[in-house]
């Protein structure tokens, strides 16, 4: 059985719509990486998963029972960290851990603490107010993670995070997934889910775009290749599209199914530094965000709200 | 160190127009309203009885002041000029600790400086700003006053010492936001100063002697410590040609050159070698585990109401102690005066005994404090809601469970409130040989239904309307009692104006037969509302 399973989950503010029919499937054990654009509907997803908010429309289920109605029961074996934390100003660090793992009632051991604050170089000394945005951060992401859980529902999880920083953070995500949990794991940041998740699903203006494994989505997209040559160095190279000259190199793209004829087509000829790269997840992510189809798309009647639904 | 200060002015100007408006009308039109209601409802005879019942009694005097005759203006000097003062104070002490430390714990501060803009700028637009507003605010109480027929000399008199008071409390607000690490405990921290301004004037207005004449009485020493005092010491609407012959004086406000020249320059002297967020008292670091109790919605909510708990309990147990000194005192000069005492019985005084009835008095200014109290700790689950709502409600931590934790600290804070009270005013009267603890406790315990009333009143903010700021809360909590209290002033037919504040619908225990059932009522309502605002709280989105 799914961990998450939403149906066509709708999220309306006023008249406003955020999310637009999402099916977001998660399986057991799975990092799922849950990529999309500010104001996408990434964090409105995530809070109607939470219970923080209520559905307008559609099904979800969490560890198989009802997000909203079962929320306690729910958040008895998850736990979560939001992307801009809050601390309470009187309250130190090592406090607000504590604070918030007892709450999801659990007493971790004192040494996956302790190893916790070290991975992520924290003080748990300080005031609230003292810390730095990477701080905050690691304090709720000290606090998930000293939680043992069945599923982290992580949103933007490493914002203002340092390089240094976002390792421990992987070395942690591998940690809890290694011994079973299921992650979602919400980011824009996509050398991070390309890392780490085996499956991601893209959201834009409120649906789902895109899910599968990585691979799958790689081979649905495009292979890039290039070499060195003029302009009309690729007459009859079959399959090869979006042709163009930069830098005095010929690059262009090839659907999945053209590649071996393509290859055919080469070994046949001289193509100086020719390279084939396997699609990134940013091209995926580009074929969808590109700069020529950012905006809104008023045409099929869905409206992204114009304020900014991630806050 | 200046440049960009005109521009900064003009935006603490433009971000302010809107309270700016609504201050300046609560001013003019409070001080406008009172003088007609006074004007039309009591003639000389009924000025000069309602001044020497001022006079006579030092809990009244504590209150409201010492009388400086009996025209119009120096009855409406007396009972409202002290409030005036302490109101403007607040307003100045707030305005400018949100534009020096509001906004560098916003962090719009490190914007603004990290433009080509001066050093001292920032702090001397708020002072710059902060002068104008109270400036307007000032003339506006004189046109108001000028407007019901008070003679002008004391008419821009009183404006003159609201401005400079005004002006010395945005200079103590800027003080306050460079010596304390956070807003909100520089607003607590200057709002103390204010009310400590207030109290010594108070105490200094209660320690005087009340002589023979009952229309003119002179502070004792306290009162000249206190800038609201100063204002009070220029008594601008005595008449010269009465018996005792005091006449507007200008020279009290003098006192102000040497106070705002050093609180200025103590306020530059430290702004100029201050780093951007860094406070005189530099926050602490804490505990890296967490207390044992502080793991439940309970003992979060506990923790961090505390602090302010502890200081409504320590003002109301300072009231308690007073009241205990000074009850009987009132009362020997009551009793030793039979026409007053006949006074104050005509004026509604239920009770033979004029200590219980002081008592009663009083605790109906902690009762305020205690709503204050709850008010302040039930709307504060909105602010937790937006910061933390998003981490919190994510545990297993219910919804019901953490709202309801927050309610019921904030109820136990406010009984505690008046708990205080009781206990030190009963401690404090035995020890002055007036023993009564049953009257105190049954006076106290009188109120309660007014804090079940605010607590239901800042629930249903926090849960049906999270959208609305907490002001609303506090507009509902001050202009209920604010009209209530000025009710009488404004003539019979204005009388069901009183009935607008909880607190006159509660039972008097005082009274041969008290009629409960209006205490009654407003607790049954406030549990239905309570219920109403719990279910909203779990049906809503969550405002995250």
């Amino acid at each position: 059985m799914s961990v998450i399973a939403t149906k066509a989950l709708e999220k309306r503010f006023g008249r406003s719509v955020a999310l637009d029919g999402v099916d977001l499937t998660v399986e057991q054990g799975e990092i799922h990486g849950f990529l999309g654009p500010n104001g996408a509907g990434k964090s409105t997803t995530i809070r109607i998963l939470l219970g923080l908010l209520r559905a307008s429309g559609g099904e979800a289920t969490v560890l198989g029972m009802h997000p909203w109605r079962d929320a306690t029961r729910i958040h008895e074996r998850l736990a979560s960290v939001p992307g801009d934390v809050t601390l309470w100003p009187s309250l130190t660090g090592g406090e607000a851990i504590d604070v918030l793992t007892r709450m999801r009632g659990q007493r971790p051991p004192a040494r996956d603490r302790a190893r916790l604050l070290d991975a992520f170089d924290l003080d748990p000394t300080k005031k609230g107010k003292a810390y730095s945005k990477g701080n905050r951060q690691k304090v709720a992401l000290v606090a998930a993670f000293a939680t043992p859980a069945d599923l982290y529902v992580l949103d933007e999880p490493t914002s203002g995070l340092d390089p240094l920083m976002e390792e421990a953070f992987r070395a942690e995500v591998r940690r809890v997934a290694d011994d079973g949990a299921t992650v979602l794991l919400s980011s824009h940041i996509l050398s991070e889910v390309e890392q780490l998740c085996s499956r991601v699903s893209i959201i834009r203006a409120g649906r789902i775009v895109e899910a599968g494994s990585l691979a799958d989505l790689r081979h649905l997209s495009h292979t890039q290749v290039s070499w060195e040559g003029e302009s009309g160095s690729d007459a009859g190279a079959p399959g090869l599209a979006d042709v163009a000259t930069r830098g005095g190199r010929v690059v262009g793209s090839l659907a999945p199914e053209s590649v071996p004829t393509f290859l055919v087509w080469a070994a046949q000829r001289t193509l100086p530094g020719l390279t084939m790269q396997p699609p990134s997840l940013e091209q995926l992510f580009l074929r969808h965000y590109g700069s020529t189809d950012a905006a809104p798309d008023h045409t099929h009647g869905r409206h992204a709200r114009t304020d900014d639904p991630e806050r | 160190m200046l440049r960009g200060t005109g521009l900064l002015v003009a935006a603490r100007l433009r971000r302010d127009r809107f309270t700016l408006i609504l201050w300046t009308v609560l001013f003019a039109g409070l001080w406008a309203a009172v003088g007609a209601g006074l004007g039309s409802s009591f003639d000389a005879q009924a000025r000069s009885q309602l001044v020497a019942l001022i006079a006579a009694d030092p809990s009244l005097r504590m209150l409201r002041g010492a009388p400086a005759g009996t025209s119009l203006g120096a009855v409406m000097a007396v009972s409202t000029l002290a409030y005036v003062g302490v109101t403007i104070a607040l307003m100045a002490t707030f305005l400018a600790v949100r534009h020096t430390r509001g906004d560098e714990d916003a962090g719009r501060a490190e914007l603004v400086r990290s433009t080509p803009i001066g050093r001292l700028a920032p702090l001397v637009a708020t002072a710059i700003a902060g002068a104008i507003e109270v400036a307007i605010v000032a003339a506006g109480l004189a046109a108001g006053s000028l407007a019901i027929g008070l003679p002008a000399e004391g008419s821009a008199l009183m404006a003159l010492g609201v401005l400079l008071t005004g002006v010395a409390f945005v200079l103590v607000g800027l003080l306050a936001a460079q010596v304390m690490p956070s807003s909100r405990g520089a607003n607590g921290f200057a709002a103390a100063i204010a009310g400590a301004a207030f109290v010594v004037r108070g105490v200094g207005d209660a320690l005087a002697d009340a002589g023979d004449d009952l229309a003119h009485v002179a502070s004792a020493w306290p009162s000249w410590l206190s800038p609201i005092g100063w204002i009070t010491q220029t008594h601008p609407f005595a008449d010269p040609s009465d018996s005792a012959g005091w006449a507007p004086s200008w020279t009290p406000l003098a006192l102000f050159m040497p106070l705002l020249l050093v609180l200025a320059a103590v306020v530059v002297a430290l702004e100029s070698r201050r780093e951007l967020g860094d406070s005189l008292v530099r926050e602490r670091g804490g505990r890296a585990r967490a207390h044992a109790l502080l793991g439940t919605p309970l003992g979060l909510a506990v923790r961090l109401q505390r602090g302010a708990a502890i200081g409504w309990i320590v003002a109301a147990t300072v009231v308690g102690l007073f009241i205990g000194r000074v009850a009987p005192v009132a009362a020997d000069a009551f009793e030793s005066n039979p026409t007053l005492l006949a006074l104050v019985q005509a004026l509604g005084g239920t009770a033979d005994d004029t200590i219980d009835t002081f008592v009663h008095a009083l605790a109906g200014i902690v009762a305020l404090v205690a709503c204050a109290a709850v008010l302040q700790g039930a709307t504060r689950m909105r602010s937790e809601e937006l910061a933390h709502g998003e981490q919190v409600l994510a545990t297993r931590t219910s919804r019901l469970g953490w709202f309801g934790a927050t309610l019921a600290v904030a109820l136990v804070a406010g009984v505690l409130v008046m708990t205080a009270f009781a206990a030190a005013a009963s401690v404090s009267l035995a020890s002055s040989d007036a023993a009564r603890t049953g009257t105190v406790v049954a006076i106290a315990a009188s109120m309660l239904p007014a804090l079940g009333l605010y607590l239901a009143v800042g629930a249903l903010l926090v849960a049906v309307l999270p959208g609305v700021g907490a002001w609303l809360g506090w507009v509902l909590l001050v202009v209920p009692m604010l009209l209530g209290e000025l009710a009488p002033l404004f003539g019979d037919d204005l009388d069901w104006l009183q009935d607008v504040s909880p607190f006159h619908h509660l039972a008097n225990p005082l009274a041969s037969d008290p009629d409960w059932a209006a205490s009654w009522w407003m607790l049954g309502g406030a549990a239905v509302a309570l219920g109403v605002a719990l279910a909203a709280f779990r049906r809503r989105d969550a405002a995250v």
